[in-house]
């Protein structure tokens, strides 16, 4: 066990090199390319033995290669971001539907067209129906802890699904921060050897991804209850976690909601700086805010969310995302998941952030006082944060 | 190794079985029933999608051997993740093959397969090649020859000839690779299944081309694949060689071709192609044909 | 059914076929409008008929080939490829 300071790509090669997987398909896109980069060195210095690091020519491959190494019982990781994660579209669905426990570190980043190198969560946000486990880490010591606890989720017989653990581009993968790496010993004890019983072996031919006729909706339901399966699998191995690493997570990160009255819904790195804008608010002016961070989205963890909102007042959910013609992404799906509340509180929404727009804390203070004023008026809002009207006008 | 001599000695194995939903005298089919005797069951046929997706219908398969089918345009990167895999995990004796068709070859998957072919991946690649997407009812390819007719090149008052792009030189672009190139026919099991073995000894990428006769895209009386295949061969449209270390060697030679015509009126393709269109046709393949004579035994690429 | 009623069926529950040429049961002997006769009189055993089948569904014997009905699909590449007449072929009674 260490302390040192790493980047989040770092932190995302740390958790790879701590669960030793057999293969390492990859392809270099910004801002996950020091990820592999990281791996590829100690590779070539011999840090990593059983690992065959490989390069190939697209995302679509890599995910292609990693289905393909997976389907003969290997631990595979890869890193992907952006247009990379987007290309490699398909074959995700081909990973969850074979049930293929990979584990993917994605670094968001905004999705073209105009073309960004900075981050939002549309490139994540666009997998949520493929079938993955999806994990969102604020820090970089969870970066490392979910890539941790990834596999052993993913690779439960419970659940055998494949998992991505997502993390903001540039705001993390490029910033240090000081984290604990563990040491082999507490890994190997936390995360046992995969032992796959449905991949081909030397004397189990075995066929993969062949057609089928009505039995289509079975193996689809499958999917879903090896999801729904991974909740409860994820609390166990949390308990686990903190028995073995000290470190405590939850399915939903709860800030300061004990007395909330006004809660903000947010996702990623951003959630630190509104946690230090919650604490100044409740010091300064004694405003009873809270904050709840989705870090599991897919399965949808609702009853904790639920749970978390039931008493509040008011939700700001803080999309840093946008299905255009929609809104914000997770802004529905918490809607959904309060409708049948006996009290449900008001929503108003926030699209924040897009292409790496900062959120700073005097921005998360503004959308509190909009939440407030929302609930004196009682009428919800939809909000876009980071828009000067005189400055879009003169466009 | 002793090479196959002839029909009667190839191995009385089979790793293939019926039942499957295959069309009658299926090519690519017969192919792979083929190719598995000296593959073996130990094997893991990597599917692109196509036809031979079909063979397999769950819960049912006709093969002893594994497969894994992921999508149409990445069977090479599947079955370069299948050999890595493998061999990290110690089954390093296992063969990795990708059986896939031409639009899966030399269309959508491309990028895949030269990356495979230029990483020399140890991986044997068998593409079927029936000249068309047949899946989806016989649409172009790149592979499509000229003068085929298909779904997507029909005959018609502003294109009497059907298909007008000249088909990929793929063995050349293979050859240049720099791993083990050849063509195969189903009409000359014993050559094919020697090149497969060749294939399988060396410590790289193959690539190994079968003429996949389509009785449904070609439109043909199902009891002539063998023969029809055959013809292929012997009128030049589908010459045997190899290609290794850049050299050309021609695994069936003929001192005269026999005309394309009697080849092409087996086959509804082409029924009504106009006798320009043969001709071209029949220039085509004598250009083709004249190079690889010219090129037999040296350098090619 | 109810989403909470749904059973995990663990592995069974994964789209794959466990069992190698479990297809070889399945009949495709209704698909034929003709079926291959074989002739042992007329036959040399030189094995192409057997080579030959898409189906594989000409198994080889020390007596030569056998024909299994259940998966020949009647494609008569057999009787076309026969250089000694011994398969024939037979329409089958509809």
């Amino acid at each position: 066990m260490k302390q040192t300071l790493v980047t989040g790509n770092e932190a995302a090669a740390w958790g790879a090199r701590l669960v030793r997987p057999n293969y390492i398909p990859t392809f270099p896109i910004t801002p996950q390319t020091e990820c592999i980069e990281t791996l590829a060195r100690w590779v070539s210095d011999g840090e990593l033995p059983g690992t065959y690091f490989d390069r190939i020519e697209s995302e679509h491959s890599v995910m292609s290669a990693a289905v393909g190494a997976a389907a003969v019982g290997a631990r595979v990781f890869t890193a992907t971001s952006s247009q990379g994660l987007l290309l490699m579209h398909e074959v995700l669905y081909i990973a969850a539907g074979m049930r293929l426990p990979i584990v993917m570190a994605t670094i968001s980043r905004g999705l073209s067209a105009p073309v960004t190198l900075w981050s939002d969560h549309n490139d994540f946000l666009d997998q949520r129906d493929s079938g993955w486990l999806m994990f969102h880490a604020e820090n970089n010591q969870e970066v490392l802890d979910m890539m941790l606890q990834a596999y052993r989720i993913a690779e439960d017989p419970r659940v055998l699904l494949p998992a991505m653990v997502n993390m903001d581009g540039y705001v993390l993968s490029f910033t240090d921060e000081p984290i604990t790496i563990p040491s082999t010993e507490m890994v190997e004890e936390f995360l046992p050897k995969y032992i796959p019983k449905h991949t081909i072996t030397k004397d189990r031919p075995v066929t993969v991804g062949p057609p089928v006729l009505d039995e289509y909706t079975i193996f689809r339901a499958q999917n879903h209850v090896a999801a729904r399966n991974a909740l409860e699998v994820m609390e166990e191995v949390m308990d686990d976690f903190h028995r073995i690493f000290g470190r405590r997570y939850h399915l939903v990160d709860e800030f300061m909601l004990d007395d909330a009255e006004l809660v903000l819904v947010t996702q990623g790195s951003m959630s630190t700086t509104a946690k230090a804008a919650i604490m100044e608010m409740r010091e300064g002016e004694g405003i009873k805010v809270g904050l709840l961070r989705l870090r599991v989205i897919r399965p949808w963890p609702a009853k904790a969310i639920a749970a978390a909102l039931k008493n509040v007042k008011a939700v700001a959910v803080i999309d840093r995302n946008l299905a255009p013609g929609r809104g914000g992404i997770m802004l529905p799906e918490i809607v959904e998941t309060l409708y049948n509340l006996d009290k449900r509180p008001l929503v108003s929404s926030f699209v924040v952030g897009l292409g790496g727009n900062p959120q700073t804390e005097h921005k998360v203070k503004e959308i509190t006082r909009k939440l407030i004023d929302d609930l004196e008026t009682g009428r919800p809002r939809v909000e876009w944060n980071d828009l000067d009207r005189n400055y879009m006008e003169g466009l | 190794m002793q090479g196959f001599k002839s029909i009667r000695n190839l191995p009385e194995q089979d790793y293939f079985t019926g039942g499957s939903s295959a069309c009658a005298g299926c090519g690519p089919s017969l192919g792979l029933k083929l190719a598995l005797k000296v593959l073996g069951p130990e094997t893991i046929i990597v599917n692109a999608s196509g036809c031979m997706t079909l063979l397999p219908l769950y819960p049912n398969t006709p093969l002893k051997s594994s497969w894994i089918h992921n999508a149409i345009e990445n069977a090479s990167s599947t079955a370069a993740g299948a050999r890595h895999g493998l061999d990290m995990l110690g089954n390093e004796d296992m063969n990795v093959v990708v059986y896939a068709g031409d639009g899966a070859t030399y269309d959508i998957g491309f990028a895949s397969l030269s990356a495979a072919a230029t990483k020399n991946e140890r991986i044997i690649y068998i593409c079927y090649n029936n000249q068309s997407f047949g899946n989806t009812g016989f649409q172009w390819s790149t592979a499509t020859p000229y003068g085929s007719e298909t779904k997507t090149t029909p005959r018609g008052k502003n294109n009497p000839i059907g298909t007008t792009v000249v088909n990929k030189n793929m063995l050349k672009i293979m050859g240049a690779h720099r791993v083990y190139a050849a063509t195969a026919s189903l009409a000359y099991p014993v050559d094919f299944l020697n090149k497969l073995n060749r294939a399988k000894e060396r410590d790289g990428f193959s690539y190994i081309e079968l003429l996949g006769s389509c009785t449904a895209g070609w439109n043909y009386d199902p009891r002539m694949t063998i023969r029809i295949s055959k013809l292929a061969v012997r009128c030049g449209m589908w010459p045997l060689y190899e290609i290794e270390n850049g050299v050309l060697t021609l695994s069936k030679d003929f001192s005269e071709l026999k005309r394309i015509d009697e080849f092409l009126k087996l086959q509804g393709r082409y029924r009504a192609l106009p006798q320009d269109g043969v001709d071209r046709l029949q220039v085509l393949v004598n250009e083709h044909w004249g190079e690889l004579k010219e090129y037999n035994g040296h350098r090619y690429v | 059914m109810r989403e909470e009623e749904l059973p995990y069926k663990g592995i069974e529950g994964i789209p794959i076929i466990k069992e190698p040429g479990s297809a070889a049961k399945v009949n495709r002997g209704s698909w034929r409008l003709v079926r291959p006769v074989h002739n042992r009189d007329k036959c040399t055993k030189c094995k192409i008929c057997y080579t030959y089948c898409p189906d594989a569904a000409i198994n080889w014997t020390p007596d030569g080939p056998e024909i299994n009905l259940n998966s020949c699909k009647g494609c008569m590449i057999c009787v076309e490829e026969c250089p000694t007449d011994a398969m024939t072929e037979e329409k089958e009674a509809t």
